[in-house]
C-alpha cells in the first residue's frame, strides 16, 4: 500500500513550489501529525488528515505562493480537515462534539494566532508522538519505520532505501504498527513514574539504531543511508530540546555528535575502514566535536545517575580531547568502561573494555578478559571478538595464534574492505611468525639444518651436501645468487663418479633445501633443476626374499633350463657371468659342482640342482651347459667356445638370461644370489 | 548538507531592539534543534588581499561597492537546498527588507 501524498510528492518532480513543499513537510509533519494526533485520537487516522492539507498545499501553492508561514497554513488546514472528519463521525460522542464545536469557533483563521498556539503546546504533542511510536509494544523495525515516517517526515519509499529492504514491507510495517497502537488504545502522553524510564530508553534506543544504521553505511551506499546520521541527531536534538531535564537525552546526543563528527576520518579513499587510532585528526568535525562537548557538559548539569549513553559519551569525549592518538587518556577510558559495564553488562562493553584494558595496562590484562569472552553465545559470530584476541596476540609475540585469529575474523565480518584489512594482518604475522632467515647461503643453510623436525641422521646427511656447496660458493654468497647452472657442476665435479644412490641422496638435500627456502621468500628457483635423478640397480644388494622364491620354485610351466639356472645361482651364489660360462665338460655332477670357466675356482650347488642338471645335459659330452633356444643367425657366428658341438646353440647370453628372468618375476637374476 | 547564508549591507537601516529580541530567540531555537552551527555580524570595513603566484598584497578597505559587502553568515545544517531557503524565510520574517545569498557548502560526502 502506498499513501497519497507519498505518490503525489513523487509524481511531482519538477517546480520549485513542490520542492519547497517538500521541504516544508520535512519541516513541520511532525508537529502538524502531533497536533491532530492529540486532536483525533488515532495515530493513523491524524497521519491521514496531515496528508490530506500537503494535498491542499500542492494543489494551491503553485497558483497562490508559498504562504508566510507554511507550517500554519497546513495546520489550519488539517484542522478543519480534522474537525470536518469528527462531525462526519457516525459514533459521535458527546466530548468529540464538544471538541469539534471548541474548533470550529476559535478563530482559526488567523494564522499568527494559530502559530502561537502551534508553539504553545506542539512541543509537548511532538514528545508523545516520540513516546507513542517508540512504544514497546511494537517491534524494532516497526518503532524505526513509525519514527522515521512520522518524526522525520521520511516517506516510505526513502525508509526502504535506507534500510535495504522492500518498500511494501516498510509500508506494511507502518499499517501494522499503527493498527497495533489504536488496538492497544495507547494514550497519547508522556508517560510518568516507573514506566518512564523504560519508555524513555525505547525512544532513545530507536534514535540510537537509526544513527547507527547510518553510521555503518559505507562509501557506495545510497546517500539517504549516511543521512539517517543527520536524521538521528535532528531527532536527538528535538528531544533534548523538549525533555531537557534527561541526562541520557543529552548523554545520546553528546555520543552522536561526537561519533558524526569523525565520519569523514573514518573511511579511507577506497571505502575501507580507518580505525580510531590510525585516523587523521585534522579531518574530525571540530564544529561537531564543541556540539558533543556542550551536549555531555548539559548531561552532567541535569545530574542523577550515570547512564549508559552518558558513559558512551563520555568515553567518546575523552577521544576527542586528545590531539593525537598517543595522548588518549586510556586509564581514564579503562575507567570509563568499568563504569558501562555495571550498568551495561554486555559482552560487546566487555570487549571494548578489555580493548581499554589493553591500551592503559598492556595487552595481557586486555587479553584474560578477552578470554572470558570466548565462550559467550553472544559474541559467537561476532568477528571483532577474533579481530581484537588476533591484535593482543599479535602484541605479545604470539604470532601464529594472531594469525588464526585473524583469519577467524576475517571468514566472519560481512564488509568487504574490512576483511581485506583482517587478511592483511593475519598474513603480516604469518611472515612474523616464521624466523627471521637471514639472505646469505650460509645463514639460509643453518636456518635449514637448525630446524627441530630432522633427526640426526638426515642433519648429517643434508649438512654433507651443503657444506659442499657452502665450500665451493662461500659462505657470504647471496642465496639469490646461486644458480642452478653453478649447483650442477659442483655437484657433477663432486659426486658425479659415486653410485646413483650417493647422487641421489646429495640431489635430494639440494632439493629439500630448495623447497624450503623457496618456501620462505628466500628463492624463487630450483636449484635442483640441473640434477638429473639416476636409476639405482635396485636390489643388487638385496636377495628375493624366501616366501617368494618358494612360489618361484612352485611356479608351474617353468622351463627346465630356467629352472635349473635360477636354483644353481640360488645355491652356489656364484656370480651369473660364472654360471652362465660352465661347460658340460667342467661338471663334477656326483661331487655337485663345476670348474670356471677360468679353471681356477669351483662353483658347488645342493640336491635341487643335482636333481636338474642330468635332464639338462641329456647325454651332452661337452659344450656350455645353458644354451640358447635358437641357433644363431649365419651373420652372427659366435666363438667357438660358446657354441654347442652336438647341437650347433650358441651359449645363453647374459642379456636373454637377465630379460627372460626379469620378464618372469620383475627382479634381477643377481637378486638370487643367497648371501 | 550544509549551507552557507549571507546577508549584504545594502544601506539598511539599523535593526532596532525588538528585531534583535526576536532574532536573539530565533538564533537560540536553530541552535538548540541543531540546524544553526555557527552564525555571526561581520565588520563591513576590512582588509582586502589580492594574491599573484603566492605572494601576497593587502589593501585597506573599505571595499569599492560598499553594499556589496557581507556583514552576517549563519552555517546551517539542512536536508536540502529547498529546506535552507525555508530556514532563510523565517530568518528575513524577523529582519524585514534585506539581501544575501544561499550556498551549499561542500563537505566530504559532496
Amino acid at each position: 500500500m502506498r499513501d497519497r501524498a507519498d505518490a503525489l510528492i513523487e509524481h511531482v518532480t519538477s517546480g520549485d513550489t513542490h520542492r519547497a513543499v517538500d521541504a516544508v513537510w520535512r519541516m513541520e509533519s511532525a508537529r502538524i501529525i502531533a497536533g491532530l494526533v492529540r486532536m483525533v485520537g488515532d495515530v493513523g487516522l491524524a497521519e491521514e488528515l496531515a496528508q490530506d492539507a500537503l494535498l491542499a498545499a500542492l494543489e494551491q501553492w503553485p497558483a497562490s505562493g508559498t504562504p508566510g508561514n507554511p507550517g500554519a497554513w497546513l495546520m489550519a488546514v488539517a484542522k478543519r480537515r480534522a474537525i470536518d472528519h469528527l462531525r462526519r463521525d457516525q459514533r459521535l460522542d458527546v466530548r468529540h462534539e464538544q471538541l469539534a464545536h471548541e474548533l470550529a469557533v476559535r478563530p482559526d483563521t488567523a494564522e499568527a494566532d494559530l502559530d502561537a498556539a502551534l508553539d504553545d503546546d506542539v512541543g509537548d504533542d511532538v514528545l508523545r508522538l516520540m513516546f507513542v511510536s517508540c512504544h514497546p509494544a511494537l517491534s524494532h523495525d516497526a518503532r524505526v519505520a513509525l519514527t522515521l515516517r512520522l518524526l522525520g517526515g521520511l516517506r516510505t519509499e526513502e525508509i526502504a532505501r535506507a534500510f535495504l529492504v522492500a518498500e511494501p514491507t516498510v509500508a506494511q510495517r507502518v499499517v501494522r504498527a499503527k493498527r497495533t497502537l489504536a488496538d492497544l488504545k495507547v494514550p497519547f502522553e508522556v508517560p510518568a513514574g516507573p514506566d518512564r524510564a523504560v519508555r524513555l530508553s525505547s525512544v532513545l534506543e530507536v534514535i540510537y539504531l537509526v544513527f547507527n544504521e547510518g553510521y555503518t553505511a559505507t562509501a557506495g551506499d545510497d546517500w539517504i543511508r549516511h543521512d539517517l546520521c543527520h536524521e538521528a541527531l535532528r531527532l536527538g536534538r528535538l528531544l533534548a530540546r523538549l525533555a531537557p531535564d534527561e541526562a541520557e537525552v543529552h548523554g545520546l546526543v553528546a555520543l552522536m555528535e561526537l561519533q558524526a563528527s569523525r565520519s569523514a576520518a573514518r573511511t579511507g579513499p577506497e571505502g575501507q575502514p580507518i580505525a580510531l587510532h590510525e585516523q587523521n585528526r585534522g579531518r574530525w568535525d571540530l564544529l561537531l566535536v564543541r556540539r558533543g562537548f556542550t551536549a555531555l557538559l548539559r548531561a552532567r548539569q541535569a545530574g542523577g545517575p550515570l547512564g549508559p549513553y552518558v558513559l558512551q559519551a563520555a568515553i567518546a569525549a575523552c577521544h576527542a580531547r586528545a590531539r593525537s592518538a598517543e595522548e588518549t587518556d586510556w586509564e581514564q577510558i579503562a575507567a570509563l568502561y568499568a563504569l558501562l559495564a555495571q550498568v551495561l553488562p554486555t559482552p560487546v562493553v566487555q570487549l571494548n573494555r578489555a580493548v581499554a584494558l589493553a591500551m592503559a595496562h598492556g595487552p595481557e590484562a586486555g587479553l584474560e578478559l578477552a578470554d572470558t569472552l570466548l565462550a559467550e553465545p553472544a559474541l559467537k559470530g561476532y568477528h571483532r571478538l577474533p579481530s581484537v584476541r588476533g591484535d593482543l596476540l599479535a602484541r605479545l609475540g604470539r604470532h601464529e595464534e594472531a594469525r588464526r585469529e585473524f583469519e577467524r575474523a576475517a571468514a566472519l565480518t560481512l564488509n568487504l574492505p574490512e576483511r581485506t584489512i583482517l587478511l592483511d594482518r593475519a598474513a603480516t604475522c604469518a611472515a612474523a611468525a616464521v624466523p627471521e632467515v637471514g639472505g646469505t647461503l650460509a645463514e639460509a643453510a643453518t636456518a635449514f639444518l637448525g630446524r627441530a623436525e630432522l633427526d640426526p641422521a638426515t642433519v648429517r646427511s643434508y649438512g654433507q651436501t651443503l657444506g659442499r656447496l657452502r665450500r665451493e660458493l662461500g659462505d657470504d654468497l647471496p642465496l639469490r645468487g646461486v644458480h642452478a647452472a653453478r649447483v650442477t657442476e659442483i655437484c657433477a665435479s663432486a659426486w658425479g663418479d659415486a653410485a646413483a644412490a650417493t647422487w641421489n641422496r646429495h640431489r635430494g638435500a639440494i632439493r629439500s633445501f630448495s623447497a624450503w627456502a623457496g618456501a620462505h621468500g628466500l628463492l624463487s628457483g630450483d636449484l635442483a633443476a640441473g640434477l638429473i635423478r639416476r636409476s639405482e640397480p635396485r636390489g643388487r644388494t638385496r636377495p628375493i626374499d624366501p616366501p617368494r622364491l618358494a612360489a618361484l620354485w612352485q611356479r608351474p610351466g617353468l622351463g627346465l633350463r630356467e629352472r635349473a639356472l635360477w636354483l644353481m645361482l640360488h645355491e652356489s651364489a656364484a656370480p651369473v657371468g660364472s654360471v652362465l660360462a660352465l661347460n658340460v665338460e667342467d661338471l663334477d655332477l656326483a661331487g655337485r659342482r663345476g670348474k670356471t670357466a677360468a679353471g681356477s675356482r669351483w662353483i658347488s650347488w645342493r640336491s635341487g640342482t643335482a636333481e636338474l642338471l642330468p635332464g639338462l645335459v641329456a647325454g651332452r659330452r661337452r659344450g656350455p651347459l645353458f644354451l640358447s633356444d635358437r641357433r644363431p643367425g649365419p651373420g652372427r657366428r659366435p666363438a667357438p667356445a660358446d657354441l654347442c658341438p652336438e647341437t650347433g646353440r650358441r651359449r645363453l647370453s647374459y642379456e636373454r638370461a637377465e630379460y627372460l628372468f626379469k620378464q618372469a618375476t620383475g627382479h634381477t637374476l643377481s637378486q638370487l644370489r643367497n648371501r | 548538507m550544509r549551507f552557507l547564508m549571507t546577508t549584504k549591507a545594502n544601506g539598511a537601516a539599523a535593526p532596532d531592539e525588538a528585531v534583535y529580541a526576536e532574532m536573539a530567540k530565533l538564533v537560540e531555537e536553530m541552535t538548540q534543534a541543531g540546524v544553526l552551527l555557527a552564525t555571526g555580524g561581520l565588520d563591513p570595513v576590512g582588509v582586502h588581499v589580492t594574491a599573484t603566484d603566492g605572494t601576497m598584497t593587502v589593501t585597506d578597505g573599505p571595499f569599492a561597492e560598499a553594499k556589496e559587502a557581507i556583514v552576517s553568515f549563519a552555517l546551517i545544517e539542512a536536508r536540502s537546498q529547498e529546506e535552507a531557503i525555508e530556514l532563510s524565510r523565517r530568518f528575513w520574517k524577523v529582519v524585514g527588507s534585506g539581501e544575501g545569498n544561499i550556498q551549499q557548502v561542500f563537505g566530504p560526502e559532496d
